[in-house]
């Protein structure tokens, strides 16, 4: 008889606790997907590349380098963390045009923000680049020029 | 219960919320098919400034032509390229007819020399006298955006320091303002396309 009151709280506490914990579950199984499969990248591409490097990745004329097909890409996968953290000034070659307008820096975007973007683009629009791991830009990061 | 049902009313209510946020804002330009009326209650003034060719550009470049006017920067991280894409496709256009003409005003005279705005123009493979880039003293360039109603101001917590309106701007031949675009949007810029033809037939008649 003692007991009755409590008992009457227990289903209460059970309808809310599990959808509090399937919704605690759902978000920490999210942020545990794998780095290559992290589906943010195409949005991220959109909102912080996409205007000056297009949304195919296919550049503007001889102002913004292409990003689709781009040997300057493949040959510097090492750079890139830092070239999207803190921008690229100067003249550089891609395929076999010059470009040479700055590249602004995007000091807000975190390193799994970076390293989805880095893997959207390294394996979209024909390109097939080996994707890199969040571990990997973190530690890209810590040594950038200057940075 | 009452406890677990106020939990998913507000569970829900949040969800809607949320998805909410993210519907498109509808439209707010007329329907295609009606005349384009004059937008501007007084003559626009007259105006001084120089190309990337060193050219003097004034209101008599612009007489008689069907025009569209822009306000950019070349160090514009945000909008700008988009806007400038989609211009491009105006230019392409009408990269042959000498009854229009493109004029893109540069907000950051410091920077945006008549030789930056040179190389700015043959890097995206265009040219006078069908675009012009022009610049000249800042006051001018941004008085005279406020002239044509546009938001341009030099901001230091924009990025790239100048925060402007992306609109394009349709001028008739009279120099009067027939409508305002999203330089942003393709779907825009093609409508601007179509109006844009619209007054050249107008000149025809």
């Amino acid at each position: 008889m003692e007991n009755k009151p409590k008992r009457r709280y227990l289903p209460l506490l059970l309808a809310t606790g599990i959808p509090v914990l399937g919704l605690i579950f759902i978000f920490v199984f999210v942020d545990l997907e794998p780095d290559a499969v992290d589906a943010s990248g195409q949005a991220r591409y959109e909102l912080h590349c996409a205007n000056c490097h297009g949304k195919a990745g296919e550049g503007l004329r001889g102002l913004y380098p292409p990003l689709a097909k781009s040997d300057y890409l493949a040959q510097n996968q090492g750079n890139l963390a830092c070239q999207i953290r803190h921008g690229l000034q100067g003249p550089i070659m891609v395929n076999g045009h010059p470009y040479n307008m700055a590249m602004p820096g995007n000091p807000n975007v975190s390193p799994k923000e970076i390293t989805a973007i880095i893997n959207y683009v390294n394996t979209s629009w024909g390109n097939d680049i080996p994707t890199v791991t969040q571990a990997s830009v973190e530690k890209r990061l810590k040594y950038c020029a200057g940075g | 219960m009452t406890g677990i049902r106020f939990l998913w009313v507000a569970l829900v209510a949040a969800m809607v919320g949320w998805s909410g946020c993210a519907e498109p804002q509808p439209s707010t330009r007329p329907p295609q098919n009606e005349p384009l009326k004059v937008l501007n209650l007084e003559p626009l003034p007259e105006f001084s400034f120089i190309n990337q060719d060193s050219t003097p550009i004034t209101e008599a470049t612009v007489a008689g032509k069907v025009h569209v006017v822009d306000f950019f920067f070349t160090n514009c991280p945000t909008i700008c390229p988009r806007m400038k894409a989609n211009m491009l496709t105006v230019y392409e256009e009408f990269v042959s007819d000498d009854r229009v003409v493109l004029l893109s005003h540069a907000i950051d005279t410091r920077r945006d020399t008549v030789p930056v705005l040179k190389e700015y123009s043959e890097r995206l493979e265009v040219s006078a006298p069908r675009w012009h880039f022009v610049t000249g003293e800042k006051d001018a360039i941004l008085g005279i955006a406020r002239d044509y109603k546009l938001a341009a101001n030099e901001d230091s917590t924009a990025p790239g320091g100048f925060a402007h309106s992306g609109a394009l701007i349709l001028l008739d031949q009279k120099r009067d303002i027939r409508g305002y675009y999203s330089g942003v949007s393709e779907e825009e810029t093609a409508e601007m396309i179509g109006d844009m033809k619209k007054l050249l037939a107008e000149d025809g008649e």
